[in-house]
């Protein structure tokens, strides 16, 4: 098993995690993310197939005291006037194991390790929440892995949720 | 081509107080669960076939 980054490889190896959207994402689009410096893909292989892969981006978190309405004619009105606060985050875009691998703990040790890694991190930038862009049938798998949802209710016509983790959580030792 | 990304939404109202109440009241990982964490990166890193 090895971690690639995507631009490393040249093709990538047959993948199938059950969603065709998470294996049309990897095999379609990652590389079109990575060109425009829009998301890090990074892949987990064998010598015949990927067993996983996850995307990584920069994010925020932003929140407002104003009513919502209220911000909207606001910002209308005053198009740069800054109305809320808004807190460093990175974003898991995607996260996806293959089928032939799940229950072996692959997705699991892949947050866990992002969460260290990041919350470890003080020699770059500050980063103080990883949020993720959860797909409707994962949001009970990201709860389990202390992931917060952002919002009481989602919006209807989303097919993913958005959670978040604060890693100052993962900072005391 | 799948679905984009989706952005991360700007919070109001009852959404931005709990962010801001979970925010002020951080309640640390248990200990065992960060030595996951940290078997889990030290993990990631021996799979890695560069720096991270």
């Amino acid at each position: 098993m090895i971690l690639k980054k995507l631009e490393s490889i040249k093709t990538i190896k047959p993948f199938d995690c059950g969603d065709s959207d998470l294996n049309g994402f990897l095999l379609d689009d990652s590389r079109n993310y990575h060109q425009q410096f829009l998301a890090h893909t990074y892949i987990i292989e064998n010598e015949f197939l990927t067993i996983g892969y996850f995307s990584l981006l920069t994010d925020k978190i932003s929140k407002s005291d104003l009513d919502k309405n209220l911000w909207r004619k606001l910002r209308k009105d005053i198009p740069h006037e800054k109305h809320y606060d808004s807190y460093p985050a990175i974003k898991i875009g995607r996260l996806a194991i293959s089928s032939h691998f799940k229950g072996m703990g692959i997705g699991t040790n892949v947050l866990n390790a992002i969460k260290m890694r990041l919350s470890a991190n003080e020699e770059y930038a500050a980063c103080r929440f990883l949020t993720v862009d959860a797909y409707k049938e994962a949001v009970d798998y990201y709860l389990k892995n202390r992931f917060l949802p952002l919002l009481k209710e989602p919006p209807q016509n989303s097919h993913t949720v958005p959670m978040y983790f604060d890693l100052k959580k993962a900072m005391f030792k | 081509m799948a679905r984009p990304i989706a952005e991360t939404p700007i919070l109001f109202g009852e959404d931005a107080e709990r962010f801001t109440y979970e925010m002020n009241h951080v309640v640390p990982v248990p200990k065992e669960e960060l030595e996951r964490y940290e078997k889990s990166y030290e993990w990631l890193k021996s799979i890695a076939d560069f720096d991270i």
